[in-house]
């Protein structure tokens, strides 16, 4: 078992297998080898923690990515289909989609990385700029030479 | 409004304005000329001027002060964004979800729009190459910003046959070319011609599609569109789509290509033939191989085709899909398909608009000549469905094979095709004489046969010999499912002295047939291994060779009565209509073959 300690000081204990799947921690391990001392996540909360290692454990029994595999991964083939458990675990709140996102970065799990960032996508996806900042609460913070840019990039297109 | 009455306003005007003329008083030979001006004028010109100078001072002030909010107010907006959580995410990674968002149905617009978000999107969507690689989606004022956005990575050119014309705005990056997708009318061909002179280093998949209807010009073999595309230098080039456009199949281009679609073209030269089969030799890799129904044959092709001995096989390992499109059957098709070795875990898909009635399956499969049949995925078909149905005067029939998922989990076949017979039974009949005999299939184990002929006639003898002939070819079958079939079908299967079809029958399913009692007793006895019943109604026939029928379903047959499925029930499990669902998860269920052969026929 694995001891995790989460930025606000919680711990959790989790299977070896479930703990690996974060390429960081598997590291962590690795080079501590077999050690009772807990590993402190200054990054994540733990609320965070407790929704990533839920997609840790569901996922603990499919191979890990190995870097031939990512490095080959031909990122023009990408899409953004998303597997049916993967959609269920992503449906959360802003807020915490983009903590599981950072959390996903930090702790180096791709496939969640993956599921975070496709999630993101498919909500932006067509939509207006105005449409996508109500969506993120973005300001149009735009200088007014920018402005002026993307109005004659917008006649542009409007011209088709 | 009370911010609008704000005191400090006039006052900050005032200074904004003094702060402006002063200014401009540095710049003396624009000042000189408003006074000497002056003096040339009298004392109202002269007040008139001066408001009039006095109104461009406010609004050069307003300008100033406009612009000065505005720059005011993107900092605070900027500074307003750090503070959301969507802006902690690493440029890295919004970069990664631009570039997702950008995949898929996605018009120049959409890519446009996320870079109209905000300053930190547009900073990271212009640093996000891949978002720009398609700049035909864009307006031809953006090709070039867009080309540049997109870095050194490789272009993809689509272009539909209404603006083929805007390839010319791409010609200068041509070498960056990957995709090129391209419709077009004969107006462009002469644009196609060009770019198909200079190599393409980056090429990996030409899409080319001309149309122009009653004129082969650019798709035959005796008038082709360009004798060495890309002078051969294609060194990337895996997937290659062609209708209407025929580029000669000696060119290096055509090997190592994983996809070949070929459509709407016309051969009219032996050689040619020869050629494509050398080019498809080429590439062993192949996964996919195309011909679509609008491929046309010269009349002296087929009748000159001959097996050059200097060529063999053309092996094709990596082969998933085959698929052959025919408006009427083409025995040069078919001759390529007889130099074709594909792999068992391969899907072969014929449709034939039109068959010959006295062929049939013939025509559009080549003949198995051993020792080992070369589509090697249709000796490995473990069940198969027959599909037929009638529409004014023609047959349509639909042949679905698949394989045993432990043999090669992908392996099947689907053989559509229409013949103009004027009576079903006589292309039921060609088609049961052809099956196992054209190709083998020594795995066969399931049998699905749906005729729904209303109305149409099909009691004769004659077509259900045909029927146990084949079953007689077939001894591995174990499961049989009979829709809409003559009861002389029925009769076939029972087991005499003579005739021992299916000796394995385990299963048999009968649906919607006008068969009656005495056939099903005489069945089941027939194939009993339970010995006779105490009255003796069931008699002992079936010889030791013979399995037990363990299973029999009898669904809306009409003329079977409940007593004779009571003394049936003694022998063997018997469900009716009432005990369906018990069924259901039985092998050869009639909903799945149903819905299988009902998509096929779509």
């Amino acid at each position: 078992m694995v001891n995790l300690v989460t930025s606000d000081n919680e711990s959790f204990t989790v299977e070896k297998a479930v703990a690996s799947r974060s390429v960081l921690i598997k590291n962590m391990l690795e080079d501590v080898g077999e050690s009772d001392q807990p590993i402190p996540l200054p990054n994540v909360t733990a609320s965070v923690l407790k929704k990533v290692l839920e997609y840790c454990d569901h996922h603990k029994n499919e191979p890990m990515p190995t870097s031939e595999d990512l490095a080959a991964e031909d990122t023009r083939k990408r899409t953004t289909d998303i597997g049916e458990w993967d959609q269920k675990f992503i449906q959360v709140d802003q807020e915490m989609l983009f903590e599981i996102i950072l959390a996903a970065n930090y702790l180096d799990i791709k496939p969640l990385l993956d599921v975070g960032c496709k999630t993101v996508a498919n909500m932006i996806k067509g939509k207006t700029p105005e449409e996508i900042r109500k969506l993120f609460n973005i300001v149009n913070d735009f200088t007014p030479e920018e402005e002026a840019q993307i109005k004659k990039e917008n006649e542009w297109a409007e011209d088709r | 409004m009370e911010h609008e009455n704000s005191a400090i306003l006039p006052q900050l005007f005032q200074d904004l304005v003094a702060d402006i003329q002063s200014r401009l008083a540095c710049e003396p030979g624009e000042h000189a000329h408003l006074d000497a001006a002056s003096d040339h004028k009298n004392q109202v010109e002269c007040a008139g001027d001066a408001l009039e100078k006095k109104r461009a001072m406010a609004h050069l002030a307003l300008d100033a002060f406009t612009l000065y909010a505005k720059r005011r107010i993107s900092r605070l907006g900027t500074r307003q964004n750090q503070l959301k959580v969507t802006y902690r995410i690493p440029n890295e990674i919004l970069s990664y979800i631009l570039e997702l968002s950008g995949k898929g149905e996605t018009t120049g617009v959409d890519v446009l729009n996320l870079s109209h978000v905000s300053r930190r999107w547009r900073q990271v969507a212009l640093e996000t190459p891949r978002l720009w690689t398609s700049p035909l989606m864009f307006p031809s004022e953006f090709v070039d910003i867009c080309a540049a956005r997109s870095k050194n990575l490789p272009l993809n050119i689509s272009s539909g046959r209404s603006c083929a014309g805007r390839v010319r705005e791409v010609l200068p990056y041509q070498p960056r070319w990957r995709r090129l997708c391209l419709s077009y009318s004969p107006k462009d061909s002469k644009l196609v011609k060009s770019f198909l002179s200079v190599p393409a280093p980056m090429l990996e998949t030409l899409q080319l599609r001309f149309s122009d209807p009653g004129n082969m010009d650019c798709a035959s073999d005796s008038k082709i569109l360009h004798r060495n595309p890309f002078g051969g230098d294609t060194p990337r080039l895996r997937e290659v789509f062609f209708s209407g456009v025929f580029l000669p199949f000696a060119s290096p281009i055509f090997s190592g290509l994983r996809k070949l679609s070929l459509d709407d073209m016309q051969f009219d030269k032996v050689n040619t033939i020869y050629q494509l089969l050398r080019a498809l030799g080429a590439c062993p890799c192949m996964e996919s191989l195309t011909f679509g129904e609008y491929l046309q044959f010269g009349p002296d092709v087929a009748t000159h085709l001959q097996l050059p001995s200097t060529m063999p096989f053309v092996s094709l390992p990596r082969l998933r899909s085959l698929t052959v499109g025919q408006l009427n059957a083409e025995p040069t098709l078919v001759f390529i398909l007889s130099r074709l070795t594909t792999p068992p875990n391969s899907t072969l898909s014929i449709t034939v608009s039109s068959a010959p009635d006295d062929l049939g399956l013939a025509s559009i499969v080549p003949l198995y000549s051993g020792p080992q049949y070369n589509l090697q995925n249709l000796p490995f078909v473990s069940q198969l469905k027959v599909n037929m149905r009638a529409y004014g005067g023609r047959a349509s029939c639909v042949l679905h094979g698949t394989g045993d998922s432990d043999l090669a989990s992908r392996s099947g076949f689907t053989f559509i095709f229409w013949m103009r017979s004027s009576r079903i039974r006589d292309a039921f009949t060609e088609l049961f004489k052809a099956l196992g005999v054209i190709f083998p299939m020594s795995h066969l184990q399931r049998l699905c046969i749906d005729l729904p002929f209303d109305g149409v006639e099909h009691t004769a003898r004659t077509n259900s010999t045909a029927f146990i002939e084949f079953l007689g070819r077939h001894p591995s079958i174990t499961t049989i499912a009979l829709s809409k079939c003559a009861p002389s079908f029925i009769e076939g299967l029972i087991v005499t002295s003579t005739r021992r079809a299916c000796p394995a029958l385990e299963e048999l399913s009968i649906y919607e047939s006008s068969v009656g009692d005495d056939t099903l007793r005489k069945l089941v006895a027939s194939r009993s291994t339970t010995g006779p019943d105490q009255d003796g109604s069931l008699a002992p026939l079936a010889p030791q060779t013979i399995g037990g029928l363990r299973r029999l379903r009898i669904v809306a047959c009409k003329n079977v009565t409940a007593e004779a499925l009571s003394d049936l029930r003694v022998s063997l499990e018997v469900a009716t209509n009432d005990d369906m669902k018990a069924w259901e998860h039985t092998k050869g269920s009639k909903d799945d073959w149903d819905d299988s052969t009902a998509g096929d026929m779509q």
